[in-house]
């Protein structure tokens, strides 16, 4: 018994050890960054390296939100990706539940395959026709059709991803839900939805940052600099003079925050799984 | 029937409305920058502010795509029809966008505007040296010299300043000690080294053509000459003995931080550096000379720029230029040039900004005046000039310094590359 | 049968948004990959057949066989670490413990930044003077001169994937908990029953049951991996001496530098090509072992 005990104990151990060096992994680097923003230009550059900085200050923020204007592009940034996002986890929804429940199978095999091809485009390749087809129409420069543009290039992966984990709900419940009484539509609402719920906040989360961090559609799409978005903001941080590490780092940081707070809330979903006996049914 | 009149009268208003605004003839130009850089762009709208409030019928929109994506994305508007009225040109691409018709010819309102006597010779120069016309008017320029942390040399024990490559190899040399951290020189590893190489390179060859510093004027590919092949021996030396290792990687933000740190108080570059050390550097700490003369006796150097133009489609080139007139006037000239570095085409602009009588500036005015020096041209225009600078010359340097390949298969390459 | 009106019907307006904004794009950046698109010379605009892939297959400037390499290389490391170590860190955290969701939002992290930022971050990281790694390193006696590690050719590959892998555990992480939630507690507990140690476990109980997740999860990131130069752009830009450059990030340079939009979308139409190669492939092999599973 006790043997067994101090073997449990020592596999704990090594599980908070490992789950420790994936941590700090995972932070030191972000970590970093983060000092950086606090560094004036003297210790930014200084050798030896400065690991705390002596003055901390705060000024790389005050330039960020005073002359880059990062305000605005962190409220640009929010409306296309939030838009974007909801609309591509609805049509994801939609989508994938019907790829996963199509009937016949060469169709399913078609439309599949079609979605997974989308993932071979490199963005470079539709960037140009892109913009020139939008310039025609006088549409570019133009945040809507940016976050429309978006909806396309996540909304494939988002139609795979939510269609594996509609595979792993067994069909019968749906049948079990008609026998209550419910057509497909309620089914699917009452009694596939909140199974799925995990797959849908992380549909979305995975629409969110794709899109949050999307830079070369953008750059092609939006002229002026009121409509940048963050990515957009920070490439503008590099010059002909190099990369202003200042701006760079307190810029990065601030970027982060939307995805911490999606995550934040969308992650407890995704983690929390599905509650007991949910699939037992 | 009140309908009526009501009709008539809001008619008869929008009849007058209308009229009202084609009497002011309200003008909105579009102006895409392609220098970007936070700064600047805040610095622009200022100057934008100022411009409109001297002209209220006039309205600029600025488009600031960032710098590293700004040609393509210039040209792509270009290319699309959409509506620009003054482009910011780079010295290498104009050549391109002037064939693709993009650009308005300035002749005409060149020779109508007095201020054009203003600007330095080298800019009048620039200006008209491409193409069959005048397409644009620079805003200001860039000529590599060599920078040096004097304070750092002091305490290193150099006074005398290097005039010859052979005497700046030797001086490197001397003070490298990779044991304290000491190096000597902030190599140019990466993004377009060869125009920092070439012209260290140049001149150790006597006789390059004014008109193309690859070649010398009996048309031999410079780096196949003896005189290059010791530029590169030189070069090899340079960076295995005088400069960090990491250097062959290193951009223009690794290079000016090794110059403010002193761990390579030599720096060759353009004015703008100025620009990004005179933040963290006292006036005293450093300043420039002329590029080490070689067996040339010679130092050829290129004249960089950024320029501004009117797009062809521009439905108000009048308009286009008369923003451009004011953004090239000696205040505002100097305003943009100060933050930025660059040296100012409006000779005013020399008076009108107290950076410029930095000892440093008066070092380029020496260089750019003295005897020695020659001016030549990179081909620019050549389509095949971009793949040479960010590809091939770049991997052949590389592999040169690493020890990966030697001299004789660089100069294979890039002799086979362009056909000499 | 009647059901699949309602199903295409639903799947539709995903369709269409891929038809209009991916496809028809598609179309014609294909198009340019056959044509004389540069904008260095718009007046000259024409159809060369495959002059364009030739010029890439046989350039004198950078070897194909070395941008196919590395894009190789790039892939497989990056893939196989990022898998590993997620799968891993998936199965730790697999049982509730107190602080788990606050964990998991730390962990997760690197993956919500974004591609040419992540780039930059770790050439700061990995810079050879003022880099903090070499630093650290140093301090710790574990070297005693900085390492180039983004200036060796021989390590600048590997300083890049780290810098991917370090990006991509996360998403492994993520997708692989969330299908690890959905394995039924008694599949295990029946598999304990039947005297099966974890390890057994692992590779008879939960591999399976998450299979469709690995094998989509897997395809995908192996794209997006190939399609993902960003990080090497913001590093390295393919240097030094090309021992970074993939199929991308010379796309990147063709339109970025050489203005040639006929090049970079013929590097697009190889890099598909050979996408799709590899999916048929990995599709196959992937189904082919279904049956036995």
């Amino acid at each position: 018994m006790s043997k067994r005990k101090v073997k449990r104990t020592a596999g704990t151990i090594v599980r908070v050890l490992i789950l420790a060096a994936f941590l700090l992994s995972a932070i030191l680097p972000l970590f970093w960054i983060f000092i950086t923003s606090f560094k004036g230009e003297t210790e930014l550059y200084a050798y030896p390296l400065v690991y705390w900085p002596k003055h901390p200050t705060f000024a790389a923020y005050k330039r960020l939100f005073s002359y880059s204007n990062f305000g605005q592009y962190f409220l640009n940034s929010l409306t296309v990706t939030l838009s974007s996002s909801a609309v591509a986890m609805v049509l994801a929804l939609m989508g994938g539940f019907a790829l996963s429940r199509f009937k016949r199978k060469k169709m399913k095999g078609i439309i599949e395959l079609l979605m997974y091809f989308t993932q071979t485009i490199p963005s470079f390749m539709i960037m140009l026709p892109l913009f020139m087809f939008f310039s025609r129409l006088k549409m570019v420069d133009n945040l809507p059709v940016l976050a429309t543009i978006y909806v396309a290039t996540v909304v494939a992966f988002c139609t795979l991803m939510s269609k594996s984990f509609f595979d792993r709900i067994p069909e019968d419940l749906e049948e079990a839900g008609k026998i209550d009484g419910c057509n497909l539509a309620q089914s699917i609402i009452h009694v596939v939805l909140p199974l799925t719920l995990p797959g849908i906040a992380a549909i979305f989360c995975f629409a969110f940052v794709n899109i949050w961090n999307e830079l070369f559609i953008a750059v092609m799409m939006i002229n002026k600099a009121t409509k940048y978005t963050v990515p957009v903001a920070l490439n503008s941080f590099i010059s002909k003079a190099g990369v202003s590490w200042d701006l760079m780092s307190a810029g990065i940081v601030v970027s982060l925050l939307p995805t911490m707070v999606v995550f934040g809330v969308g992650q407890k979903y995704i983690v929390a799984g599905l509650t007991d006996g949910g699939v037992k049914g | 029937m009140k309908k009526g009149i009501a009709l008539g009268l809001i008619m008869g208003l929008s009849v007058a409305a209308a009229m009202t605004v084609s009497a002011e003839e309200q003008v909105t130009l579009t102006f895409a920058e392609t220098m970007t850089s936070p700064e600047r762009t805040l610095v622009l709208e200022q100057t934008i502010a100022d411009f409109e409030a001297e002209h209220p019928n006039i309205t600029v929109e600025l488009v600031s795509p960032p710098y590293e994506s700004a040609e393509t994305k210039v040209a792509s508007m270009l290319a699309a029809g959409q509506e620009v009225d003054i482009v910011e040109i780079r010295d290498n691409s104009v050549g391109a966008w002037i064939n693709n018709d993009f650009l308005y010819k300035l002749d005409d309102m060149v020779a109508a505007w007095d201020g054009k006597d203003e600007l330095v010779d080298a800019a009048l120069l620039a200006g008209s040296s491409i193409g069959d016309a005048t397409y644009f008017v620079p805003q200001y320029l860039y000529v590599k010299a060599l920078m040096v942390r004097t304070d750092v040399l002091e305490k290193l024990g150099v006074t005398e300043m290097p005039k010859t490559t052979d005497e700046f190899l030797e001086i490197c040399k001397q003070i490298t000690d990779p044991a304290s951290g000491q190096y000597a020189f902030a190599l140019r590893g990466t993004g377009s080294p060869c125009k920092t190489v070439d012209v260290m390179w140049a001149t150790e060859v006597p006789g390059i053509s004014t008109d193309n510093i690859y070649l010398t004027e009996d048309g031999t590919f410079f780096m196949d000459t003896d005189g290059a092949r010791k530029a590169m021996q030189d070069y090899y030396e340079l960076y295995t003995e005088c400069c960090p290792e990491d250097a062959v990687n290193w951009g223009y933000n690794e290079q000016i931080n090794g110059f403010v740190s002193g761990t390579t108080p030599f720096l060759i570059q353009d004015p703008d550096a100025v620009g990004s050390v005179s933040g963290s550097l006292e006036p005293d700490q450093y300043t420039a000379i002329p590029i080490p003369l070689g067996a040339s006796g010679k130092r050829y150097l290129d004249y960089g720029y950024a320029g501004l133009a009117v797009a062809a489609n521009s439905e108000h080139p009048e308009e286009a230029f008369e923003f451009i007139k004011y953004m090239i006037s000696a205040e505002v000239n100097a305003t943009i040039c100060e933050f930025y570095g660059a040296l100012p085409v409006n000779q005013g602009a020399y008076e009108a900004s107290e950076m410029f009588e930095l000892p440093v500036y008066k070092a380029w005015a020496e260089e750019m005046s003295d005897p020695d020096t020659v001016f030549t041209k990179f081909p620019l225009e050549d389509p095949r000039f971009a793949e040479y600078s960010s590809t091939v010359h770049l991997a052949a340097i590389q592999s040169f310094l690493l020890g990966q390949s030697d001299a004789e298969e660089m100069i294979k390459t890039c002799k086979e590359y362009w056909g000499y | 049968m009647k059901k699949d009106k309602w199903y295409l019907l639903m799947i539709l307006p995903a369709i269409a948004f891929i038809c209009f904004f991916i496809f028809y794009p598609l179309f014609k950046g294909g198009l340019m990959a056959f044509q004389n698109y540069s904008l260095f010379n718009l007046k000259d605009i024409r159809f060369i057949g495959l002059e364009n892939i030739k010029a890439i297959l046989f350039s004198k400037a950078v070897s194909f066989r070395l941008i196919l390499l590395n894009t190789v290389k790039w892939l497989v490391l990056s893939l196989v670490f990022q898998f590993l170590l997620g799968f891993t860190l998936a199965l730790l955290l697999r049982k509730p413990f107190k602080g788990r969701s606050v964990y998991c939002g730390f962990v997760f992290y690197p993956w919500a930044l974004c591609g040419f930022a992540i780039g930059l971050i770790w050439s700061w990281l990995f810079n050879g003077q003022l880099g903090v790694i070499n630093d650290l390193l140093m301090k710790v006696g574990l070297i005693k001169e900085n390492i180039g590690w983004l200036s060796n050719p021989k390590i600048a590959m590997y300083s890049v994937v780290i810098a991917n892998v370090w990006y991509g555990i996360p998403y492994f992480g993520i997708m692989l908990l969330a299908a690890l939630q959905s394995v039924p507690n008694e599949l295990y507990e029946s598999a304990t029953i039947d005297g099966s140690n974890k390890i057994q476990q692992l590779f008879y109980v939960t591999i399976p049951y998450i299979k469709p997740t690995i094998v989509s999860t897997v395809l995908l990131r192996s794209m997006w991996i190939v399609n993902f130069p960003d990080l090497i752009y913001g590093m390295t830009n393919g240097g030094p001496v090309n021992s970074t450059h993939i199929l991308g990030t010379m796309m990147i340079n063709k339109v970025y530098k050489e203005f040639d939009y006929g090049q970079g979308s013929a590097y697009g139409v190889i890099i598909m090509g050979l996408l799709l190669i590899y999916a048929v492939i990995y599709l196959r092999i992937t189904r082919s072992s279904e049956g036995d599973m």
